[in-house]
C-alpha cells in the first residue's frame, strides 16, 4: 500500500480548509480517481463532503485503494509555512506515517488509526424544492451582515427572489436577491428554512472564493451548498441542519 | 465513596461536543457535594447569605447547569432515596469523619492556617434534608428535570440510561456501571484547570467516558464478575479484603471464576455477599418516573437567589438569559441524523 502526490500549496490548503472548518480529524479515501471523505461535526448539525480528482493533483499515484486518518490541525500547521505557489509533495507507505516536503521542509506525521475517528456519518437523502445558483461572495456579505444584529438567519425564497433575513433583539437586517442578482434560481414553491450562523460563519469563508455556489433549500428543512475547488477538479458540499422554532419560543 | 473501580476500566477522553443534545441522568447528592466541597473560600469557609445559610450548592447548581446546558447537553438530576440497610455502616462512617473534619477545620482556621482549613473543610460537607428540598426547588425553577429514585440514585440514573431515556450517568462514582449503565460520564461539572487537593498544583480535568461493555471485554469477564471485583475491594455495603486491590482482585476473580471460591481459597469471608450482589443487580428502582422538561421561570428564580439568598441581581440575570438562550439552541436545532 503506497500513496504518493505532488499538488500546488494553495489548492491543498483550499481543500483542507473546506473540511477544517467543520471537523478536526477526518478519514480520507485514496483510490485511482483521487482523494475523498464524507465527515460530520461531533454535534450531527453539519456535514462536509469532500472530493478532488487525481486532476486537481499534479503527480498522483495510489498502488492500491486505502484510508488514512487524519488531523486537519496538524496538517494546517504544516501548511501554514508554505506559499501559496510553493509545491507539496506527499507521501506515504502502509497509511501509519506521511511524509509532507514543502519548502524545503522534509515533515513526518503520524497518522491516526481510522477506527479511532468517528464512523462516516449517515447522509441523508434530501427532495428540496428550490435551487438557487450565485456568487459564493454574496452569501459571505450576508453571514456578516446577518452576524452584526443576530445568531440565526433565514434562507427563503418569494416567487424567484432569494431572501436573506437576520432578526436579533433590537434589529434587523434583509437582503433581497432577484434573478438579476443571481447566476439562475428556479423553485416549484416559496420555501423558508433558519441556520446557526456559528456553523455559516465557517462554512462561508469557504463558499466566499467560489465564483459560482448552488444552494438547495426547503421549508424547515436542511439546506445544501455545493461549490468547486481546485479549478473544477474538486468538489465540496456542506450539508447544515435547520433551527426548528417551537411554540414556546420567540421567533428569530 | 463508591468503588475503586476505575483504574481498569476502558475510558475515553472525550469532548463536550460529542454530547451535544444528549441527556444525562446526573447523580444528584454526588454532584451537590462536589459543589459543597469545592465551592469555597481559600480558608474553607463555603458560600453564605446573610443569614449565615450555605449557598455553594446552589451556586454550583445554577452556574454549572447553565454551563453544561451551553455546551450543548440536557441535564436531568436523580436523587437519592431510601439506602440500603447495608449502607448503614458506611454512612455512620461518612458522618463521623465529617464531624471530626468540621472540627479540625475550625481549629485550623482560628490559627489562620488556610491550606490546612480548606483540606478539611472540602471534607466536612454535609447535605442535610432542607438543602436537597431547595435544591429540587431551584431546578424546577431552571425548567431543568429531576427524578427521585426509591433508593439509590446511582441504580435509577443507569435504568434511565438502560430505558434510552438518557444517554449516560453523570457522576464521580463507578457504582452507576456496576449497575449496569452502559455509559459513564465523569468531570462533568468540574472540567478545566482544577487545584490538586491539599498541594498547590493544578491539573486540567477532561470529560471521560467509561464503557461498561468495552470494559467487560477487554478485561474478558462478565458484569456479574466484575462487581464480585467490587466486592473484594470494598463497596458501599461491604469492607473490602485487607491488601486485595483491583488488579489482585480482577487476578483472583479470573483464576477462580467467581467471589465464593476466591474468598476460600485465601480463606477470608465478606458477610452478605449475596444481598450485596443483589443490590448490585437488582436495584430498587422505580419504573414511573417521568422527565419533564418546562421553561425556566424568571421571576421565581431572581427571587429564590437574590431576594432570599443574596445572590448579585447583575450576575443572576446574566445567568438567565444565558440559560434561555442555551435551551433554546439546544431544543431548536435540529441534527442531520432526524431527516
Amino acid at each position: 500500500m503506497s500513496f504518493e502526490a505532488k499538488i500546488n500549496a494553495g489548492s491543498f490548503k483550499d481543500s483542507i480548509e473546506s473540511i477544517s472548518r467543520l471537523v478536526d480529524e477526518i478519514k480520507l479515501n485514496i483510490n485511482q480517481e483521487g482523494i475523498s471523505s464524507v465527515s460530520a461535526d461531533p454535534a450531527n448539525v453539519a456535514m462536509v463532503m469532500f472530493k478532488l480528482k487525481k486532476e486537481g493533483f499534479e503527480e498522483f499515484h495510489v498502488d492500491e485503494e486505502m484510508t488514512i486518518g487524519f488531523d486537519l490541525n496538524r496538517l494546517e500547521d504544516i501548511l501554514s509555512v508554505a506559499s501559496m505557489g510553493d509545491e507539496i509533495e506527499m507521501q506515504s507507505e502502509e497509511g501509519n506515517q506521511l511524509s509532507i516536503k514543502v519548502s524545503g521542509f522534509d515533515y513526518k506525521i503520524s497518522l491516526l488509526d481510522p477506527s479511532t475517528i468517528q464512523q462516516e456519518p449517515k447522509v441523508p437523502d434530501l427532495d428540496l424544492p428550490a435551487r438557487i445558483v450565485l456568487e459564493g461572495n454574496k452569501i459571505r456579505k450576508a453571514v456578516r451582515a446577518s452576524e452584526k444584529v443576530s445568531d440565526y438567519l433565514v434562507f427563503s425564497t418569494k416567487d424567484d427572489k432569494f431572501i436573506i433575513t437576520a432578526e436579533g433583539d433590537n434589529d434587523s437586517v434583509k437582503m433581497e436577491l432577484d434573478e438579476s442578482q443571481l447566476i439562475n434560481i428556479e423553485t416549484s414553491e416559496d420555501v423558508r428554512s433558519i441556520f446557526s450562523l456559528d456553523y455559516l460563519a465557517d462554512m462561508s469563508k469557504s463558499i466566499k472564493k467560489a465564483s459560482e455556489t448552488k444552494i438547495r433549500l426547503g421549508t424547515d428543512y436542511p439546506v445544501k451548498i455545493n461549490f468547486n475547488i481546485v479549478d473544477e477538479n474538486g468538489e465540496v458540499e456542506y450539508l447544515l441542519a435547520p433551527r426548528i422554532e417551537s411554540e414556546s419560543t420567540t421567533s428569530p | 465513596m463508591g468503588t475503586e473501580i476505575g483504574d481498569l476500566l476502558e475510558k475515553q477522553e472525550i469532548e463536550f461536543e460529542g454530547l451535544h443534545g444528549k441527556k444525562i441522568a446526573i447523580d444528584a447528592y454526588n454532584t451537590l457535594y462536589q459543589f459543597l466541597s469545592i465551592i469555597r473560600q481559600p480558608n474553607g469557609t463555603p458560600l453564605k447569605d446573610s443569614k449565615g445559610r450555605t449557598t455553594s450548592h446552589f451556586s454550583g447548581l445554577f452556574y454549572r447547569t447553565i454551563n453544561l446546558f451551553e455546551k450543548g447537553l440536557e441535564p436531568i438530576f436523580v436523587f437519592d432515596g431510601k439506602p440500603p440497610e447495608l449502607k448503614n455502616k458506611t454512612l455512620k462512617e461518612r458522618k463521623n469523619t465529617r464531624k471530626t473534619a468540621k472540627k479540625e477545620w475550625k481549629e485550623a482556621k482560628q490559627k489562620g492556617k488556610d491550606k490546612e482549613a480548606y483540606k478539611k473543610a472540602i471534607r466536612s460537607s454535609k447535605l442535610n434534608k432542607e438543602m436537597v428540598e431547595n435544591s429540587k426547588q431551584l431546578l424546577d425553577y431552571m425548567g431543568v428535570p429531576y427524578v427521585q429514585a426509591p433508593s439509590e440514585g446511582e441504580a435509577q440514573a443507569a435504568h434511565m440510561v438502560k430505558e434510552e431515556d438518557s444517554y449516560a450517568v453523570g457522576s464521580q462514582d463507578f457504582d452507576s456501571l456496576l449497575f449496569g449503565s452502559p455509559y459513564l460520564i465523569k468531570n462533568l461539572t468540574i472540567t478545566g484547570k482544577r487545584k490538586l487537593p491539599g498541594k498547590d498544583r493544578y491539573v486540567e480535568v477532561n470529560l471521560e467516558r467509561f464503557n461498561l461493555e468495552k470494559s467487560l471485554n477487554k478485561l474478558e469477564i462478565t458484569k456479574e464478575q466484575l462487581i464480585e471485583i467490587a466486592i473484594l475491594i470494598g463497596t458501599d455495603y461491604n469492607e473490602g479484603i485487607k491488601g486485595i486491590g483491583p488488579k489482585t482482585a480482577l487476578k483472583k476473580i479470573k483464576e477462580h471464576q467467581n467471589i465464593d471460591t476466591v474468598l476460600a481459597e485465601i480463606d477470608e469471608s465478606i458477610d452478605n455477599v449475596k444481598e450485596i450482589k443483589q443490590i448490585f443487580l437488582n436495584p430498587k428502582i422505580s419504573e414511573e418516573y417521568e422527565i419533564e422538561w418546562n421553561e425556566p421561570k424568571n421571576s421565581e428564580m431572581k427571587k429564590f437567589l437574590c431576594d432570599e439568598r443574596d445572590f448579585s441581581e447583575n450576575r443572576v440575570n446574566k445567568g438567565i438569559k444565558r440559560l434561555e438562550k442555551s435551551i433554546s439552541d439546544i431544543r431548536n436545532q435540529a441534527t442531520l441524523d432526524s431527516f
